[in-house]
């Protein structure tokens, strides 16, 4: 009989590869999906090994954005992981290799598991973003609303769910997989408090794989780990309405990322600081967008005090310069600008390029001479753009409205140029 | 098909070695390999299969055939890299073949024989030479190690006791990158001594195995070569790059336990792996997707390995096929493998959020601009007819002035009131080509969310990447899937849009 049933559980398995194989993902899921959970009920499994399979799957089912399965995955491979039971202590671990080694591997692989969870937790609040977004970005009140009244049904559909799907577990265990389940939705959240709860719970997460994935001994890890809570406080930005609180958030993104992305060495983490100049930029930018509006929402007359303008300069500056830092990191060793920007950089390129030149005729300044050294930055960057599209017709059909709008900017700041150096001259 | 341009950091190449005597004598039919070294192309001709089926084409940033020299493959694809690693970057060049293919012959050849030496003797004569050309103010330090990974346990062959201890840790330091810790280095002065090195290293390993075909062909070999280099810099203080050089002696391919369908079938045959051990393969290739995290296991190799996916990191990897028509699964495998390889994107991409309020904004401006532009050419139109009715006025007498006067103002009133109409006119052009331009912004808003949609799935594709590369960064750049039956000494084959050969 037991040889039954194991046989059954390896065709499950034989299945998932079969259908994997000719690339129908869904059905394959589903028979790995099976076979987990025969191991469970015939109690066939390592739970650590057992544990990283069903946290792996859940990813599967986060990016096919099922995130009731996703969720039931999780939860189940956080429960079974437990199983494998306390790691041992350091004290333990020195005493005896095979303690130290078991340490090592417990450690790692739940800090694994709690790294699939802050996917899931980004994910959903993504998804959630791309849903109620309007075509600024913003959130969408009508759309909001609209979902929410969507949402009663969905809530009994989501129970309908639960009944059909493969649960996991054990007597002993639905309970506490139902338990963790129950800490963090899986319906798309559709405000801030909901958003909120979902970040909280990857957050806590975050801290959690961050204890493993230390900065010194793995920093690739750790990094991709810091992305990760960055993305989550950008996301939850979407839904935070208070424009104040918004900045905050961006803030302890400039702070988390600012200081790694100094202390790599340039040469072999090129790649990593590049997305993370780029990350800084897009931030710093969000954050002088959002002080502008503020500002502007204060003073009806629309002056700003010096104070607002110094901090508007600060970081609109702050933005340009990582702007300039990734473009600067695209130069040969010697310093010379890529002739020809490979595919995977080219998009980023020009739009940083076009980023800083609006950055640029953006500074606020009383002084002309620095108004004019301002707006002679911004038109050379728009040239570029230009020039380049020019010159490699290809790059046109990347960046199409920013070639469009430089277009236009070369035609138009000339004017503004020449304006302003009359007036200096005229004063003179 | 035309050549695909690889990413300039991965290069693959693929070297054909002749057919020996007894091959020779098997059959009058020749090789199943055909080289277009022009293009860059291996055909591949199925011995059993009819004539009527097309043959595999794979195309590739080099291809050497059995006529090709040890010094041409050097000089084409390998040169650059060790110029590279002397100028303080990193390299790694990737040998993959089965056994019997030539693969030891490309990467060692006749140490003594300048004609028929190989990639790695090449390197050291290469490093050597620029070491003694170059200027008296550069010093250099040479560091050679060897290790092993051998179910994913890093064994450090130059250690006499590397067989008793444990494997040893792989750490990650923000300025140091990916390294060894303990790992044991020699210093090399010249090229004897770094042969000597290799030499102790080769022993240990074999020393190390029950059964040496079993043991070679299912562990990772990696020869590290560091050139540091200290020079005085303008400030007068000491500066030191230092490169590394990996030579990766990959765990062999033919020793893969065929399963399903053999003979005439031309599908490849799903390969099933029958140990319940390997569900995590399974599962993970289905989650390998954007956005999503997968907790790599056996990946020693590419954790040690991941800087040469460092963007200016030059890799190379140099597959091996035989002629031999007995040998054709082996070599499509081959093939297939090298194929993904150069699919491997090694850039990770940046996420962009293309921003729309952006451009409303800027639409705002150029308008503005423009409005303001228009605004000019009708006040100096205003001054210069002002001027025109101002030497009209001067020509009349006095009661007719006064006269005139009224007129004028009359006609200076009329000329206003036009000009106000026309200006009104014009503000109306400007609202409309406002109008336009909002029109023109519906359009631009309507290509913009096509473009969003485009860039939505092009941010996908992004973050697809991303994660590919995250995933990437965790398996080899080779991206060739080896099913070990323990499951263990995986390499993951990509999800990519081309992973099948050319048609």
């Amino acid at each position: 009989m037991h040889w039954f049933e194991l046989a059954y559980t390896h065709t499950m398995y034989y299945l998932a590869q079969v259908y994997r194989n000719l690339g129908e993902n869904e059905r394959a899921a589903t028979y790995c999906h099976s076979t987990l959970q025969r191991q469970l009920q015939l109690n066939q499994f390592s739970p650590m090994e057992w544990a990283l399979n069903a946290a792996t799957l859940s990813q599967y089912y986060i990016t096919k954005g099922q995130y009731m399965e996703g969720r039931h995955c999780l939860a189940a491979a956080t429960v079974i992981s437990g199983l494998a039971g306390e790691v041992p202590s350091e004290a333990a671990a020195r005493e005896s290799e095979t303690e130290s080694e078991r340490r090592e591997q417990l450690q790692q692989k739940r800090a694994d598991i709690a790294r699939c969870w802050i996917k899931y937790c980004l994910n959903l609040l993504q998804d959630a973003k791309k849903l109620l977004e309007d075509n600024i970005g913003e959130l969408d009140t009508d759309r909001q609303d609209e979902l929410k009244r969507a949402r009663r049904q969905e809530e009994e559909e989501e129970e309908k769910g639960r009944k059909s799907a493969l649960l996991f577990g054990s007597e002993d265990t639905f309970d506490s997989i139902a338990s963790v389940e129950e800490k963090v939705m899986c319906l798309l959240p559709l405000g801030f408090t909901e958003a909120r709860a979902v970040f909280l719970v990857g957050q806590n997460y975050v801290t959690q794989a961050k204890e493993y994935f230390q900065m010194d001994g793995y920093v690739t890890d750790h990094i991709e780990i810091l992305q990760d809570h960055s993305s989550l406080f950008r996301a939850l930005a979407f839904f935070e309405e208070d424009l104040e609180r918004r900045c905050k958030m961006h803030k302890r993104r400039v702070d988390m990322l600012e200081p790694i992305c100094n202390d790599l060495n340039s040469r072999y983490y090129l790649l990593i600081r590049r997305q993370l100049m780029f990350e800084l930029a897009e931030t710093y930018n969000e954050m002088m967008d959002l002080k502008l509006t503020l500002a502007n929402r204060q003073a009806d007359n629309h002056s700003l005090d010096s104070h607002t303008i110094k901090k508007f300069n600060h970081l609109c500056s702050a933005s340009a310069r990582y702007f300039q830092m990734f473009l600067d990191s695209l130069c040969s060793p010697e310093g010379k600008q890529p002739e020809h920007l490979e595919e995977e950089v080219l998009r980023p390129a020009l739009v940083a390029r076009f980023r800083v030149a609006r950055l640029h005729s953006k500074l606020i300044s009383s002084s002309p001479p620095v108004q004019l050294e301002n707006l002679n930055r911004a038109l050379e960057n728009y040239k570029y753009v230009v020039q380049y599209c020019e010159a490699h017709p290809e790059a046109a059909a990347a960046v199409e409205t920013e070639l469009e709008l430089s277009t236009e900017m070369v035609g138009l700041l000339p004017l503004k140029i020449n304006r302003l150096k009359s007036r200096m001259a005229a004063n003179n | 098909m035309s050549k695909i341009k690889s990413s300039e950091s991965v290069k693959v190449v693929v070297r054909c070695r002749p057919l020996n005597r007894k091959e020779e004598s098997n059959g009058p039919a020749g090789g199943i390999v055909q080289m277009d070294l022009r293009l860059g192309q291996v055909i591949l001709r199925n011995p059993r299969a009819p004539p009527s089926e097309p043959q595999k084409t794979f195309t590739f940033d080099a291809v050497y055939d059995s006529s090709s020299k040890q010094r041409d493959l050097y000089d084409e694809s390998v040169r650059p890299l060790i110029d590279s690693v002397l100028a303080g970057f990193n390299g790694t060049i990737f040998a993959y073949g089965q056994t019997g293919t030539g693969k030891t012959y490309t990467m060692q050849g006749v140490w003594l024989d300048p004609e028929k030496q190989g990639v790695i003797p090449n390197a050291f004569d290469h490093i050597f030479t620029h070491i003694s050309r170059s200027q008296s103010d550069k010093q250099y330090l040479v560091r050679a190690s060897y290790l092993e990974i051998y179910r994913e346990e890093v064994r450090d062959l130059l250690d006499p006791n590397h067989g008793n201890t444990r494997g040893l840790e792989l750490r990650e330091s923000p300025e140091t990158g990916v390294y060894v810790q303990d790992l044991t280095s020699c210093v090399c002065k010249s090229i004897k001594e770094i042969e000597e090195v290799m030499n102790v290293g080769n022993q240990a390993r074999a020393v190390g195995a029950t059964d040496m075909n079993e043991h070679s062909s299912r562990s990772h070999a990696l020869f590290l070569i560091t050139v540091e280099c200290s020079q005085p810099g303008p400030d007068g203080r000491k500066h030191i790059r230092v490169g590394r050089l990996n030579l990766v002696d990959l765990a062999g391919s033919e020793r893969q336990a065929k399963t399903g369908v053999q003979g005439d079938r031309l599908k490849e045959a799903a390969k099933i792996n029958l140990s319940l051990s390997a569900l995590g393969n399974v599962i993970s290739a289905l989650a390998d997707g954007r956005s999503s995290h997968v907790p790599y296991r056996d990946s020693k190799l590419t954790r040690l390995l991941q800087d040469s996916l460092g963007g200016n990191a030059k890799t190379v990897m140099v597959a091996t096929l035989g002629p031999a028509s007995q040998h054709y699964d082996e070599t499509l495998t081959t093939l297939r493998y090298a194929n993904r390889a150069k699919n491997i994107q090694n850039q990770p991409r940046v996420n962009e959020d293309p921003k729309d309020a952006l451009l409303r904004e800027f639409q705002k401006e150029i308008a503005r601009l423009r409005a303001q532009l228009n605004h000019r050419r009708w006040r100096s139109k205003q001054k210069k007819e002002q001027m025109d009715g101002e030497a009209w006025e001067r020509d009349g007498d006095e009661e007719e002035e006064e006269v005139e006067e009224e007129e004028v103002e009359k006609e200076a009133e009329e000329f206003v009131k036009l000009e106000e109409q026309r200006l009104e006119k014009e503000n109306e052009a400007i609202r409309e080509d406002q109008f336009l331009l909002a029109e023109e912004k519906q359009r631009l808003l309507g290509e913009n969310e096509k473009m969003m949609g485009d860039l939505r799935k092009r941010q996908e594709a992004t973050e697809q990447l991303t994660a590919r590369y995250k995933v990437v960064g965790r398996w080899c750049v080779s991206r060739v899937v080896i099913e070990g039956e323990a499951g263990y000494t995986m390499i993951r084959s990509p999800v990519c849009h081309r992973d099948t050969e050319d048609k």
